[in-house]
């Protein structure tokens, strides 16, 4: 039996779509699967898991701990997406103007690397800079006039430390993408904006803005997901202290789990934030209908 | 075709998720194994033990001087060795557990007192003791380990190491500092205001370089020691509830406060500060700490360094914490990592390994090994054996640990008072401890 043009063109789909879906079914969906499993027991690696129906959900809802951490996690989104994605362009708008092609280079080297050194090790030497008798931040700020900062003893200082460690380690991945983005608006669109009389802000609002809106759109997705699922920055600077003030929704999965050895109820809120991280990328799915423009003509 | 092509994927699914979903029951490999000593040694060729022991323990030179003595005894036994990096005991615990439910169990594991009964409680330690009667020439004179020191490692009877090493909390002084200040290491007995009295004397700020009398101990094995000076602890003595809402526990977290922000005689703790560094440079003149900085005394060649108990404060104890190299009961060869273990703690590998780390628990190798501390008050490390208690470690220490260093954070970095953060400390241990 002979197949269709049709049925031919379906195989080698599918085909092409393979290594991918194999890849998806083994990481995500499989461990997607078992973690829906898992809430509904309880279970601490070694021994066999004990199936306690709706246990970990009236946990849930009575862990006074897990409100706080959703609550830092919160604010570390409030705080990381906007210097990312606003501080990544304005950075990367920088490397892109008309400077020479050499200090072009130079820039973008020195803004990505931060992302390519392994976080364990810098951490430990921001977390010398952070020191507050002995780092030194507050010594350049005692020689400034100013008071020692209580960088990582503060419940609210802890999330300058954070935040300004973030934007050194990975805005080159905002700014990366920007970059890559400002490079496909051709340049003679400017040009003719320029011969219509259009100045340097009109441009970018009427021109760059729009135009980068889909570059712009995929950063907000990506930073805003990795800003929930935030776990390296605190883990490595703060600890999660002073008490929970710094700690994560993530850090406290990982805690839950690896700590507690309780992976029933760590499931069950790796499912939550899971669901709100879906919820929220939906929403901005929906709403990107109304700013995104892939239309370059 | 699209619904045959769709069947297919959903097969390759359900077979994906049925050979990934072993994962409960990979765990109990590790126990599935008899607990019986193996009768058929003889007959059997080369045989293959892994150990987990890390690189920061035993160099890779120093370990490949252990193995060659070991094979010269056992020549059919050859050692595979996993090093585990870490952040802490619970970390190092967790990932020794992950490595069994991944069906990747080791023979034998290097295991602290903080984790040994979180593993003997969860049925994966061998019981030694048949293996001991069996081959009584392996373990080297039993007696000679220190019994304070082994008895962590005999539960319910039963021998699941023998202890390798051995640390215990003490005073570590600058002593360019304290010539500095014009003080003498003190007096064993020293007391709670000499103490103070010391710490004001050596926080100096001289030329823009500040100099602290005292860093504190802000982790679980070296707050423990200040609480059992206080006549307090983490839990009571059976260990099945905490008593930090106590007033000498709530007393010695309120004294180290005091000593960051009304003494202001040390730093505000910094949760990744090296304490043995900030020693050596001069940052601070006094650390609480077991031997295991000398290690780093010995590569910096720092030399102006003496030892003394910590002070007296309601009584004056001194705690433990001391190794061994359980097997686990998945060994696929038994008898040869029992042999493993044995050796482990012979005298021959503690002379090897712990010249300048942790303290020998052989009573004769304690006795030779000591002397050459390069302190001149060392004796407080062999004079504490016999008084010293071991650090409070349930099955649920991992978990214990957590809470204890999260309400300590609070404490020092005074964003709550000592009673309200014990209290609660003590609550959330309580529920911590009631989970099996």
């Amino acid at each position: 039996m002979k197949m269709s043009r049709t049925m031919k063109d379906g195989f080698a789909g599918y085909l092409f779509l393979l290594p991918a879906l194999i890849l998806f079914l083994l990481f995500i969906a499989e461990p997607l699967i078992v973690s829906v499993f898992l809430s509904f027991t309880e279970y601490n690696v070694i021994t066999p898991y004990r199936w306690i129906g709706l246990d970990n959900v009236r946990q849930f809802f009575h862990d006074a701990r897990l409100g706080l951490m959703y609550g830092n996690t919160f604010k570390y989104v409030l705080i990381l997406v906007p210097l990312h994605m606003v501080l990544g362009l304005l950075l990367a708008l920088g490397v892109t103007r008309k400077i020479s092609k050499r200090w072009k280079y130079f820039y973008r080297t020195a803004f990505y690397f931060p992302v390519l050194v392994t976080s364990a090790a810098v951490a430990v030497a921001w977390s010398f800079l952070f020191d507050s008798d002995f780092g030194v931040l507050n010594y350049l700020l005692g020689q400034l006039g100013f008071d020692r900062v209580p960088w990582l003893q503060s419940p609210r200082w802890v999330y300058a430390a954070v935040a300004l460690y973030s934007f050194w380690k990975f805005v080159g991945n905002a700014f990366l993408y920007y970059v890559i983005g400002l490079q496909n608006i051709p340049e003679t669109l400017y040009e003719a904006a320029e011969i219509d009389g259009a100045g340097p802000l009109q441009s970018f609002f009427r021109l760059t803005l729009p135009l980068l809106s889909p570059t712009i759109f995929f950063v907000l997705v990506t930073t805003l997901i990795g800003a929930t699922q935030i776990f390296d920055e605190p883990y490595l600077i703060t600890g999660g202290g002073p008490g929970d003030a710094s700690r994560s929704v993530n850090m406290y999965i990982y805690e839950v789990a690896f700590q507690s050895h309780e992976m029933g109820y760590a499931s069950l809120v790796s499912l939550s934030l899971f669901l709100i991280i879906l919820l929220v990328t939906v929403l901005q799915f929906r709403l990107s209908r109304t700013w995104v423009s892939y239309h370059q003509e | 075709m699209r619904i045959t092509i769709m069947a297919g994927v959903l097969a390759a699914l359900v077979a994906l998720l049925t050979a990934c979903g072993g994962g409960s029951n990979s765990g109990t490999d590790a126990s599935a194994s008899s607990s019986a000593p193996a009768s058929d040694s003889g007959s059997k060729g080369k045989q293959e033990v892994t150990l987990v022991w890390n690189e920061t323990d035993v160099s890779n030179g120093q370990l490949k001087v252990l193995l060659d003595e070991f094979n010269k005894k056992y020549p059919d036994i050859k050692v595979n060795r996993i090093s585990v990096t870490s952040s802490g005991w619970a970390d190092y615990f967790n990932k020794i557990q992950t490595m069994i439910a991944g069906g990747k169990a080791p023979d034998v594991i290097r295991v602290a007192i903080e984790g040994i009964q979180m593993f003997a409680k969860q049925d994966l330690l061998l019981p030694l003791d048949d293996y001991m009667k069996q081959f009584p020439d392996a373990v080297e004179n039993y007696d000679d380990l220190h019994p304070k020191l082994q008895s962590p490692f005999v539960i319910d009877g039963k021998t699941y190491g023998f202890v390798w090493d051995w640390n215990n909390v003490v005073m570590h002084f600058n002593t360019d500092l304290l010539k500095e200040a014009g003080l003498p290491v003190p007096p064993a007995d020293w007391t709670r205001d000499d103490f103070l009295q010391y710490a004001q004397a050596l926080t100096t700020d001289k030329g823009g370089k500040k100099t602290f009398g005292f860093e504190i101990p802000n982790y679980y094995f070296g707050a423990s020691a200040w609480l059992f000076n206080n006549d307090a602890s983490v839990l009571d003595p059976t260990m099945t509830t905490s008593k930090l809402d106590d007033p000498n526990a709530i007393e010695v977290m309120q004294f180290f406060q005091d000593l960051v922000y009304k003494y202001k005689v040390a730093p505000v703790p910094n949760p990744k500060a090296d304490m043995i560094n900030d020693l050596i440079t001069g940052r601070v003149a006094m650390i609480s700490a077991g031997k295991w900085p000398f290690a780093t005394y010995d590569k910096t060649k720092f030399k102006a360094v003496d030892v003394q108990f910590l002070p007296k404060l309601k009584t004056q104890k001194v705690i433990f914490g001391s190794g061994a190299f359980p097997v686990l009961k998945s060994a696929k060869n038994p008898e040869a990592a029992f042999k493993l273990s044995a050796f482990l703690s012979s005298s021959f590998s503690q002379k090897t390994t712990l010249s300048n780390s942790s303290i020998p628990t052989r009573i004769s190798v304690m006795n030779e090994v000591l002397p050459q501390t390069p302190a001149s008050n060392w004796r407080v490390y062999a004079d504490s054996a016999d008084i010293a208690q071991p650090v409070e470690a349930p099955m649920q220490y991992g978990s214990i640990e957590g809470i204890f260093n999260r309400y300590m954070s609070s404490i020092l970095s005074n964003q709550m008072d000592a009673a309200t953060a014990m209290k609660k400390a003590k609550a959330e241990i309580d529920a911590a401890l009631a989970k099996k």
